[in-house]
């Protein structure tokens, strides 16, 4: 019983060191946003005590945050609409129907995600 | 009826089928296939000139792309051996981790995965500011700890920019292999794990004899997709060392190679689509027989639960 507790202490301090791993670097981001790029330079890792939302106020207009957003939220929803009636059927002939050539055509699509994306992005 | 009901059905299946199958073939196997074909031309900047045969394959492996190719397919034989080698192995503890742990499983699993659907772009700038020699943090802490002679240029000097290129790697990717073994760990039957444990084995008995030969099948996945990844590694390298895998080369992989060779860049000048398609057939033969090779042989190993 022993054992089993500090097997699980083992484990949850892993999670835990992970967890600082991954949010320490996403924290830092984050302040950095909220800082004027001068002090940031000054001081690096001081804390945005003094929040200069200006920053988000440039992402937007100097940045064109919006147009990019739109531009961002035509491809997902268009491939998403896309993806989910092309392979929704596919899929479910594949699955639910036998006939011949089933298996190659299944084969055909899988050797699809096998071919390195640069070559189909290709020089067009 | 035995007769209409299969017309019904042909008719349903190419219905259903004929459209995904378009778009494949429209957007993937036709590109493919044409810059494939690209590979036996000769070509003037983007023009394309006379059926050369195999020239541009003998030029690919003769001065000055030869070196070029092998210093970049070392990069990626690392890339790939370094990547499976920790961060499968760190996925997979984490996982057990996830696996034994009751008590924040939620809160974890969301932290572990989250890495992975940032935007790499993101964290590859992200990390080029923490390991900046100037500012970055990551120095500062290394000095600050009394060690200011392992306080480097991370991503600037010959040595460490592959290094650190894998770890932001490991760093942004780790949880999908976590996230993988997680659910395959939680499709073995418990009885199996409860059976060992009242026969009188131990935890590590347990893991190595039931729990990592049952995970076989989430490893051939992970595997091929590490080998398939790690042979087509550009957009981290891309983000950081630019296209021609500064500093001097040491981060260069194939893909960037055939960026370079088929766009051209700044400093390595103009392009030659001919030797960047020849290029693109080795890699995708590489990856493809690779791939194929490597599941078909792990596959064999798997066991059935």
């Amino acid at each position: 019983m022993i054992r089993v507790m500090s097997s699980r202490v083992f484990f949850q301090t892993i999670l835990i060191i992970n967890l600082l791993l991954v949010l320490l670097p996403v924290f830092f981001l984050f302040n950095s946003s909220l800082r004027e790029s001068n002090e940031f330079a000054r001081t690096p890792f001081a804390l945005a005590r003094d929040p200069y939302w200006e920053n988000y106020q440039r992402v937007w207009s100097e940045g064109e945050f919006g147009s990019y957003f739109i531009n961002s939220f035509i491809i997902t929803i268009g491939s998403l609409i896309l993806i989910l009636i092309l392979a929704l059927g596919a899929g479910f002939v594949l699955g639910r129907y036998s006939f011949r050539g089933n298996n190659l055509i299944f084969g055909f699509i899988l050797t699809g995600m096998l071919i390195p994306l640069i070559l189909a992005r290709g020089i067009h | 009826m035995a007769s209409a009901l299969r017309r019904e059905q042909n008719r349903t299946t190419s219905a259903l089928l004929i459209p995904a199958l378009a778009v494949i073939v429209i957007f993937t196997t036709i590109p493919a296939v044409t810059t494939l074909s690209y590979a036996f031309f000769g070509w003037e900047g983007f023009q394309r000139n006379t059926f050369v045969g195999l020239e541009n394959f003998k030029k690919l492996f003769t001065y000055p792309y030869i070196d070029q190719l092998l210093a970049a397919l070392r990069h990626n034989t690392i890339a790939f051996v370094v990547i499976m080698t920790f961060q499968t192995s760190l996925g997979l503890l984490l996982a057990y981790a996830m696996f034994r742990v009751k008590r924040g499983l939620r809160l974890y699993r969301v932290v572990v995965f989250l890495p992975v659907i940032f935007s790499l772009v993101v964290v590859g700038y992200l990390w080029q500011a923490l390991l900046d020699p100037y500012y970055g943090p990551v120095n500062q802490i290394i000095t600050g700890l009394g060690f200011p002679e392992f306080a480097k240029p991370w991503l600037g000097d010959t040595a460490t920019a592959l290094p650190s290129l894998m770890f932001i790697n490991l760093w942004r990717w780790v949880g999908f292999p976590a996230i993988v073994f997680l659910a395959g760990l939680n499709a073995i039957n418990t009885e199996y794990i409860e059976a060992a444990r009242i026969d009188g084995a131990s935890e590590s008995q347990i893991f190595r004899k039931i729990i990592f030969p049952l995970l076989a099948p989430s490893l051939t996945i992970i595997t091929v997709l590490t080998f398939i990844g790690a042979y087509e590694w550009f957009d981290l390298p891309f983000v950081l060392g630019g296209s021609n895998g500064s500093p001097a080369g040491a981060t260069d992989t194939l893909a960037l190679m055939f960026y370079r060779l088929s766009f051209g860049s700044i400093d390595s000048g103009a392009n030659n689509v001919g030797v960047g398609s020849a290029l693109g057939v080795l890699i995708f033969t590489l990856v493809g027989l690779g791939a194929a090779l490597g599941s078909a042989l792990l596959r064999r190993r798997e066991v059935e639960q």
